[in-house]
C-alpha cells in the first residue's frame, strides 16, 4: 500500500511538475515572441525551478527533465537570435548569471555557453572549462546528473575535435578531451554519491534508481570515442590513464561494473588490443564484488571478433602478447578476488579458452596452458559440487572439442585429462559423453594405441567403477546409453596398419576388461568384431605377411578373441558369448585354422549344456549352431562328425516336439551341402528327415493325447518341404514315392475328423502342392521328375 | 496367381541408376527427372509426380531396413542415410532384425510409427516375434529375419518360408547382402545391413536399405546402397499378375 | 560597459514643490545642463526624480529664473542660492546636519514684476561625501533659493543633485581566505579573490570542503548592508541583506570545491562609508551561509570594502 501511495504522489509532483514547466513556458514564449529578452529569462528561469524538486525518482525526473530540455531549445534558439539584435553573446553570459539560483542558472549558463561557443567570439575550450567548473555548484545527485547531461548534450557538437569547426587558434583536441574526461568524472563521483546518500534502508530501491541513470554517465565514454582527434596515442596516453583512474578509483561495485564494460564496448578493437596491459592492470584494482569474469569475458568475446574480422590482425595480437596478458590478468584477478567463487574463476577461463581458441587456434599450447591453470585452481580442493562450476568445466572442456572437430587434437592436451578429474562422477560421465558424441558427430578417427590410451584415460568414468560411484543412483537407461556409446566409439578406433591396429585392439582389451560384469556384455562384442575385421584384412592380405613371427596373425588374435569372450562367460552372458564364439568358429574357419574353429565350437558347445537352459534361448543357440556349422568345410571327418553329432543330439533333445522337430530336419543340412565340393551324404540326410517325421508324428500323438484333438499339420508339411528340397537337389535316397506318401499322410490328416482347422496349414500345403504343380509344368528333366509326383 | 516380369522388357530386368545425388520416390526430392540406366537407354522418371495414370493414394511407401547390428558391429547408420531418412515420407517401416539397441528402435519410430520388426538373434529386445505377415495394399509381406532358415540365404529353403507364411513378399535378413529376386511364387527381399555391419556370411558389405513402392499390383524396390561415400540407387520393378487369393 | 538588468523608472522632474500655488516660479538651470549626466534619486515621498550628477571639487553654476506669477509683483528682501550637504537622521526627525553650506546672495531687496534671471557659481566647492539613501539616514544635496520677503514669509526652491566619487583602484587588495568549521563535523575553506570590491565587480571565489560529516542542503553567499547610524549608547544599526545567491545545491562530499562568481551589478549598493561625519557608517559583508537538511545554518560574515571607480563609459 506504501508503495503504491508513494507512486501515486509521485506521479502527483511530477504532474505539478509539468505543469509549472507549462505555465513559465507559456509566458516565456510570449515573451520570446516580443522578443523581450528580460521577460523570457524570468519565466525559462522559473521553469527551470522546476528542475529543483528532490521528489522524484530518476525515471519521472527524467521526464520533466526533457519537458525543461525541450524549451531551452527554443531558448537557445532565441539567444542565438537575439545575438542578431543587438545584446552580445559575452553580455548574455554574464546575465543569466544573475539569476539567484543555482540550478537555473546553470542551465542556463550553458544554454547561452552553446550559443557562445558557436560564435566563435570566446575560444570553445574557455567556454567548455567554464562550463564544466560552474556545474560543480550542483552537487545533488540526480540534479546534477541531469545538468551535467544537458551540458554533455548541448556541447557535444562543439568540441574542438580534429576536423571541426572549432578547432584551432589554441584549441585543440587535447581540450575536448579534458572537457569529457571531467564532466565524465565529475557525473561518476555524483552517481556514485547515490549509494552513499542513500538510507540503508532503501537500498535496492536506490541501486536500482542508480542504474536507471547508469547510462547517463556511460555518455560521456561513448562521447569520448566519438572524437576522431583520440587516436591510439592519446587514448593509451590520456583517455584511458584517465578513465581508469576514476573507475578504480571511485570504489562502486555497480559503477567499476557498468564503466569497464561501457569502456570496452565503446572503444575500438584495436585500441584495447593495443592498451591490454593498462586496461588488464585496472581488473585486479577493482572492487572484490564485481563481476570482472563479464567484463573480461566480454573483452575477450570483442578481442576474438576483432581477430577474425581480418587476418591481417593477425600479427598485432601476437606481437601484443595478447594472450599472455590475459591469461596473466585471468591469474591476477582469480588471485586478487579470493572470494571469487570457483564458478566465476572457471567461467574466466572458459572466455580465455574460447578467445584463445578463436584466436590462435593453432596454439595447442596455449590451450593447454589455459587448462592447466585452471587445474591449478582446481588442485587441492574436493571434487566439484557447485553445479554451476561443474557446467562451467563441461563447457571448458568442451570448447576444444567444438573447435577441433579432429578429436586427436584434443587428446595431445595433457591438462585435459587432470580437469576431468575434478568432475564429480556424474559430470565426468556427461563430459565422457560428450567427448564420444563429439568424436562420432565429427567421424573423427582415432589411429593410434597412444591416442586410444590417452582417450580410455578420458572416458574412464564410463569404463569402469570410480572410487564412489554409488550403485543406488544408477539409472538403467542412462547406463546404458552410456555403454552403447562406449560400444560405439570402439568402432572408430582404427588403423590400416594391422600392427597398429591390434595395438588398439590390445589397448581397448585392456581397459574394457576392467569394466566389470554389467559392462562387458555392451563393450565386448564391439571389440570382438572389430578384431573378426582385422582378422579378415589380414586374411585377404594372406602371403603378404611375415610369417608366423609376425605379432598380427589371425591366430594370435583368436587368441584374445577367445580369452576376451570367455570373461562374457562369467558375466554371465552365455548367449551372447556362445554367438560370439561362433562368430570366431566361422571367421576361423575362413582362416583355414581348424584347432581354431573347433575349439571355438567346443566353447560354444560348453556353453549350450551347461549355461542355457531357456528353451527359447536353446532353440535360437541351436538353429545357429547348426547354421554356422553347416557352413564351415575346414573340418576333417572326425571333428566334422563329432560336431554334427553333437548337433543333432541337441537337436533331438530340445525340449518341445515342434522345436525338436525343426532341428532335427535343419540338422540334415549339415550333411547336404549345395556347393560344389560340399558334402553330400544323402543317407544322413534321410536319416535326418525320417527322424524330424517320428518327431512330428510324436508331437501329434501328444496332442491328441492332451487335447483330444490333432495338432496342427504344419510340421509334416514343413518335412514335405525339406523332402522336396533335397528330391530337387538330386539326393537319391529321398523318391517321388516317399514324398506321394508324405502327400498322403498330410491329406489324412487334414481330413481326420481330430484334426483342427487350420487355415494357416492349409495354406501352406496349398502353397507347396502348387509349388509341385509349377514345378512340373516347367518341364525339361525337373518337370519329369516332379511328374512322377501325383496331386 | 504368378508373377510375370514388369512391362518393360520381356523379361525381369534390373535397371541401375547411375547417378549420385539421392533420389526419393514420389519427388521427396525434386531432382531428378532423366535416369540413364546401364545401357544407356535414357527413360522419363516413372516416379515422378506426374504419374496421372496413377490415383494417388494407393501408393504406400515402405522401408526395409534390418541388421543395423548397432552397436555391435557399427556406431550408427551411415549420415548419408540418415538425411535421406526423414520422417512423414514412408508409411510402414518392416525391419527384419539385429536393431539391435532401444534407440535404434526409437529413431525408426520416429521416422515412422508403423513399425514391423522381427527378431534377429543380438536383439536386445526379446518381444520381437520370429516371424510376422503385414497386408499392404493388395500384397502381403512376410518378414523375418532369417537366421532360423537353414542354409542361411539359401534361397530354396527361403522359398519354404514363404510358402509357409503365404505371402507375396518376403523380406529377410541376416547375410547382409542386398538381394531382390522373383521366386516361383513371388518376390524375396533381402535389405542387406543398413551399416554394412561385419557379417561372416558376406565379405565387403556396403550399407543399403531398400524401399518399396506398392502401388496396385506393382511394386517398384529401389535399393539404396552407400558405396565408397556415394549412394547408388537401383530400381527393380515387380508387377503382380493376378490377384487371386489362395 | 555594463549591462541593464535594473529596471530604470523615468520619471519626469516634478515641478510642483508645494501644496499651495507660489506666486512666482522659480527655477534652476545649470549651464552645463544639456551636458550633465542626471541619475535617478528616490525622494521622501518615495519617488524617483532625475538629478544632475557631480562629483567633489566640481564648480556648479548656472542661472536662477524668478518669474511672478501673471500680473503679479514680488517684493523681497534680498535673494539668495545655498548649496547645502545635509545628513537626515530619521529617527532623529527634524534633524538636518549641514556638514557643507555655501550661500551666494544674488539680488538686493526690491521688486520683481517680470522674468529675471541671476547666475550664479560654486567654484570647486569640496564635497566629500556621496549622497546616500540609507534605512535610518540620508545624506543629501541640494541647491537652494531663498526669496526672502520677510513678513510674507520666504519663497524657497530646492534642486537636488547627487555627488558620487570615485575612487581610484585600491593599491592593495588582498584575497579573503579563511578556513573555519565545527569540529568534527563540517571544515569548509572558502577564499574571495578580493576584499575590496567596485560597485560592477565580480567576486569570484571557491569553497573547499575539508571535512563533511552533516548532509548539506544547499549554500548561499549574501551581500549584506550595515548601516550605523548615531554614536555610543544611540547607535543604531540597521543590517540588510541585498543578495541572496545560491552557491551550491545539495550535498558536497569532502573534496569538492564548488566555485563563486557573484556579479555585483544587479544589485543596489553603495562605496563603503566609514563614520560619515561622525552620523553613520555603512559596511558591506559577505555572508557565506551553508543550511543543512533539518534547516540549521552555518554561516560566516567576512566584511568587504565597496568603492566607486569612475565609469569607463555612459
Amino acid at each position: 500500500m506504501m508503495i503504491a501511495d508513494a507512486m501515486e504522489d509521485e506521479d502527483k509532483w511530477l504532474a505539478e511538475g509539468i505543469a509549472g514547466i507549462q505555465h513559465n513556458a507559456f509566458y516565456m514564449h510570449r515573451a520570446l515572441d516580443s522578443n523581450n529578452l528580460r521577460e523570457a529569462l524570468k519565466y525559462s528561469a522559473q521553469l527551470l525551478s522546476e528542475l529543483r524538486t528532490s521528489r522524484l525518482s530518476p525515471h519521472k525526473y527524467y521526464e520533466l527533465y526533457m519537458r525543461a530540455f525541450d524549451e531551452l531549445r527554443k531558448l537557445e534558439m532565441f539567444f542565438k537570435e537575439e545575438e542578431r539584435h543587438g545584446c552580445s553573446v559575452v553580455d548574455l553570459y554574464e546575465l543569466v548569471q544573475h539569476a539567484g539560483n543555482i540550478l537555473p542558472r546553470l542551465y542556463l549558463l550553458c544554454t547561452v555557453g552553446s550559443v557562445y561557443i558557436k560564435s566563435k567570439e570566446a575560444p570553445a575550450k574557455d567556454v567548455l572549462k567554464d562550463l564544466v567548473e560552474m556545474c560543480r555548484g550542483v552537487q545533488h545527485p540526480i540534479r546534477g546528473l541531469f545538468l551535467r547531461s544537458y551540458l554533455s548534450q548541448i556541447s557535444r557538437d562543439k568540441l574542438p575535435d580534429i576536423g571541426s569547426e572549432y578547432e584551432g587558434d589554441g584549441d585543440t583536441v587535447m581540450d575536448a578531451v579534458e572537457f569529457v574526461l571531467q564532466n565524465f568524472s565529475e557525473m561518476n563521483k555524483l552517481w556514485v554519491r547515490m549509494e552513499l546518500q542513500g538510507p540503508a534502508r532503501e537500498r535496492d530501491k536506490m541501486e536500482k534508481e542508480r542504474n536507471e541513470l547508469r547510462d547517463l554517465v556511460g555518455k560521456n565514454l561513448h562521447v569520448l570515442s566519438q572524437i576522431e582527434g583520440i587516436d591510439l596515442e592519446l587514448y593509451k596516453e590520456t583517455v584511458l590513464p584517465r578513465v581508469l583512474e576514476q573507475v578504480v578509483n571511485c570504489k562502486d561495485e555497480l559503477a567499476q561494473y557498468y564503466l569497464m564494460d561501457c569502456l570496452i564496448q565503446v572503444f575500438p578493437d584495436e585500441y584495447h588490443l593495443q592498451t591490454l596491459e593498462n586496461l588488464l592492470g585496472a581488473c585486479p584494482q577493482l572492487q572484490p564484488t564485481v563481476d570482472i569474469k563479464t567484463v573480461l569475458s566480454q573483452l575477450m568475446e570483442r578481442l576474438s571478433s576483432y581477430a577474425a574480422s581480418s587476418p591481417e590482425v593477425q600479427p598485432e595480437f601476437l606481437q601484443v602478447e595478447a594472450f599472455a596478458k590475459l591469461s596473466s590478468a585471468i591469474g591476477k584477478v582469480i588471485e586478487t578476488q579470493g572470494d571469487m567463487p570457483i564458478v566465476g574463476a572457471i567461467t574466466l577461463y572458459v572466455s580465455l579458452l574460447t578467445f584463445t581458441l578463436r584466436v590462435h587456434p593453432d596454439r595447442l599450447d596455449y590451450v593447454d596452458q589455459v587448462l592447466g591453470s585452471c587445474v591449478k585452481k582446481l588442485s587441492n580442493k574436493p571434487k566439484l559440487e557447485d553445479s554451476r562450476a561443474t557446467k562451467q568445466v563441461v563447457a571448458l572442456l568442451s570448447a576444444p572439442l567444438e573447435k577441433y572437430s579432429d578429436i586427436v587434437t584434443s587428446l595431445t592436451l595433457s591438462n585435459y585429462p587432470r580437469v576431468m578429474d575434478h568432475l564429480d562422477s556424474g559430470t565426468n560421465k556427461i563430459m565422457a559423453m560428450v567427448i564420444i558424441q563429439s568424436i562420432m558427430t565429427n567421424q573423427a578417427c582415432v589411429s593410434s594405441a597412444d591416442k586410444v590410451e590417452v582417450l580410455f584415460e578420458l572416458i574412464k568414468g564410463l569404463i569402469k567403477d570410480l572410487e564412489g560411484d554409488s550403485e543406488d543412483e544408477l539409472d538403467e537407461e542412462d547406463f546404458n546409453e552410456e555403454q552403447n556409446s562406449v560400444a560405439r566409439v570402439i568402432h572408430v578406433l582404427y588403423n590400416d596398419d594391422p600392427e597398429e591396429m591390434l595395438k588398439i585392439i590390445c589397448t581397448v582389451r585392456k581397459h574394457i576388461m576392467t569394466g566389470g560384469p554389467k559392462r562387458l556384455p555392451f563393450t565386448v562384442p564391439p571389440l570382438v568384431f572389430s578384431a573378426l575385421k582385422l582378422i579378415r584384412q589380414l586374411q585377404n592380405q594372406d602371403g603378404d605377411a611375415g610369417g608366423e613371427e609376425d605379432p598380427a596373425t589371425p591366430k594370435k588374435i583368436f587368441q584374445l578373441l577367445n580369452q576376451t569372450i570367455e570373461a562374457l562367460s562369467y558375466v554371465p552372458a552365455p548367449e551372447l558369448a556362445l554367438r560370439l564364439y561362433l562368430q570366431c568358429a566361422e571367421a576361423a574357419n575362413d582362416c583355414d585354422l581348424e584347432p581354431v574353429a573347433y575349439e571355438f565350437f567346443t566353447q560354444a558347445f560348453v556353453l549350450y549344456e551347461e549355461e542355457i537352459a531357456d528353451s527359447k534361448a536353446q532353440v535360437t543357440a541351436i538353429h545357429l549352431i547348426i547354421g554356422t556349422l553347416q557352413r564351415t568345410n575346414v573340418f576333417g571327418v572326425e571333428n566334422r562328425d563329432t560336431l554334427t553329432h553333437k548337433a543333432t543330439g541337441y537337436s533331438a533333445k530340445l525340449l518341445k516336439k515342434p522345436d525338436q522337430c525343426r532341428a532335427v530336419y535343419a540338422c540334415s543340412h549339415l550333411f547336404w551341402v549345395d556347393d560344389q565340393d560340399g558334402i553330400k551324404d544323402g543317407e544322413r540326410v534321410l536319416l535326418c528327415l525320417k527322424r524330424s517325421l517320428r518327431i512330428a508324428n510324436a508331437a501329434q500323438q501328444m496332442a491328441n493325447v492332451a487335447r483330444g484333438s490333432s495338432g496342427p499339420v504344419t510340421l509334416f508339411v514343413e518335412i514335405l518341404n525339406k523332402y522336396l528340397y533335397y528330391f530337387e537337389k538330386g539326393n537319391p535316397q529321398i523318391t517321388s514315392a516317399a514324398i506321394q506318401g508324405l502327400i498322403e499322410l498330410i491329406k489324412t490328416e487334414m481330413q481326420s475328423d481330430t484334426a483342427t482347422p487350420d487355415q494357416i496349414s492349409d495354406a501352406f500345403f496349398a502353397c507347396t502342392l502348387r509349388y509341385i504343380q509349377f514345378q512340373k509344368q516347367k518341364g525339361g528333366a525337373m518337370g519329369d521328375k516332379f511328374n512322377a509326383i501325383k496331386v | 496367381m504368378s508373377w510375370l516380369p514388369s512391362a518393360m522388357a520381356g523379361e525381369h530386368r534390373e535397371v541401375r541408376m547411375t547417378y549420385t545425388i539421392c533420389i526419393w520416390p514420389y519427388g521427396l526430392w525434386d531432382v531428378v527427372s532423366v535416369l540413364v540406366d546401364y545401357e544407356g537407354y535414357c527413360f522419363q522418371d516413372p516416379l515422378r509426380p506426374l504419374r496421372e495414370s496413377v490415383e494417388v493414394g494407393t501408393m504406400v511407401l515402405v522401408l526395409a531396413i534390418g541388421d543395423l547390428h548397432i552397436p555391435h558391429r557399427a556406431p550408427d547408420l551411415p549420415a548419408k542415410f540418415k538425411s535421406m531418412l526423414v520422417p512423414g515420407k514412408i508409411q510402414h517401416i518392416i525391419c527384419t532384425g539385429n536393431l539391435c539397441i532401444k534407440e535404434v528402435h526409437d529413431y525408426l519410430k520416429s521416422l515412422c510409427p508403423s513399425l514391423h520388426i522381427t527378431r534377429g538373434e543380438y536383439d536386445e529386445d526379446s518381444r520381437y516375434p520370429e516371424t510376422k505377415t503385414i497386408t499392404i495394399g493388395q500384397f502381403k509381406l512376410g518378414l523375418c529375419h532369417g537366421h532360423q532358415v537353414v542354409p542361411w540365404g539359401d534361397l530354396d529353403s527361403l522359398a519354404m518360408l514363404q510358402r509357409q507364411l503365404d505371402v507375396d513378399i518376403l523380406v529377410t535378413g541376416h547375410t547382409h547382402q542386398f538381394k531382390a529376386y522373383k521366386h516361383e511364387a513371388g518376390v524375396v527381399i533381402n535389405p542387406g545391413s543398413a551399416t554394412g555391419a561385419y557379417s561372416s556370411i558376406t565379405y565387403d558389405v556396403n550399407p543399403s536399405f531398400v524401399l518399396m513402392d506398392i502401388d496396385g499390383l506393382r511394386v517398384v524396390v529401389y535399393v539404396y546402397e552407400l558405396i565408397d561415400g556415394e549412394v547408388k540407387v537401383d530400381k527393380i520393378d515387380f508387377k503382380k499378375t493376378s490377384t487371386a487369393t489362395i | 560597459m555594463e549591462c541593464e538588468l535594473i529596471f530604470s523608472v523615468f520619471v519626469d522632474q516634478n515641478y510642483i514643490l508645494g501644496a499651495f500655488k507660489p506666486s512666482c516660479n522659480i527655477s534652476i538651470t545649470l549651464n552645463d545642463a544639456k551636458t550633465r549626466k542626471q541619475v535617478p534619486l528616490k525622494k521622501e515621498n518615495g519617488q524617483t526624480a532625475m538629478v544632475p550628477l557631480f562629483q567633489s571639487q566640481e564648480t556648479i553654476a548656472g542661472k536662477i529664473s524668478v518669474e511672478p506669477v501673471q500680473g503679479k509683483k514680488v517684493e523681497h528682501n534680498g535673494i539668495k542660492i545655498e548649496l547645502l550637504g545635509q545628513i537626515e537622521i530619521y529617527f532623529d526627525r527634524g534633524n538636518f546636519y549641514d556638514f557643507t553650506s555655501l550661500v551666494r546672495e544674488l539680488d538686493v531687496p526690491g521688486e520683481i514684476y517680470e522674468r529675471k534671471t541671476f547666475p550664479f557659481e560654486f567654484s570647486t566647492v569640496e564635497m566629500p561625501y556621496e549622497t546616500y539613501n540609507g534605512v535610518n539616514v540620508r545624506l543629501r544635496y541640494v541647491l537652494k533659493v531663498t526669496i526672502n520677503r520677510g513678513y510674507a514669509g520666504s519663497i524657497t526652491h530646492y534642486q537636488d543633485f547627487v555627488i558620487r566619487n570615485y575612487s581610484p583602484p585600491p593599491s592593495i587588495n588582498n584575497s579573503i581566505k579563511m578556513e573555519v568549521g565545527i569540529e568534527d563535523c563540517l571544515h569548509i575553506e572558502f577564499e574571495y579573490n578580493k576584499s575590496k570590491y567596485h560597485l560592477k565587480d565580480v567576486i569570484i571565489g571557491k569553497i573547499y570542503f575539508l571535512l563533511v560529516r552533516i548532509k548539506l542542503k544547499n549554500m548561499d553567499l549574501e551581500i549584506r548592508r550595515r548601516e550605523s547610524t548615531g554614536s555610543g549608547a544611540n547607535t543604531h544599526v540597521e543590517t540588510e541583506t541585498l543578495a541572496k545567491f545560491e552557491l551550491m545545491d545539495g550535498a558536497p562530499v569532502r573534496g569538492e570545491s564548488i566555485p563563486i562568481r557573484l556579479f555585483l551589478s544587479p544589485y543596489e549598493l553603495t562605496p563603503t562609508h566609514h563614520n560619515i561625519n561622525n552620523k553613520f557608517s555603512v559596511k558591506y559583508y559577505l555572508n557565506l551561509v551553508l543550511v543543512d537538511e533539518e534547516d540549521r545554518r552555518y554561516f560566516k560574515q567576512q566584511e568587504i570594502t565597496i568603492y566607486r571607480t569612475a565609469e569607463t563609459s555612459s
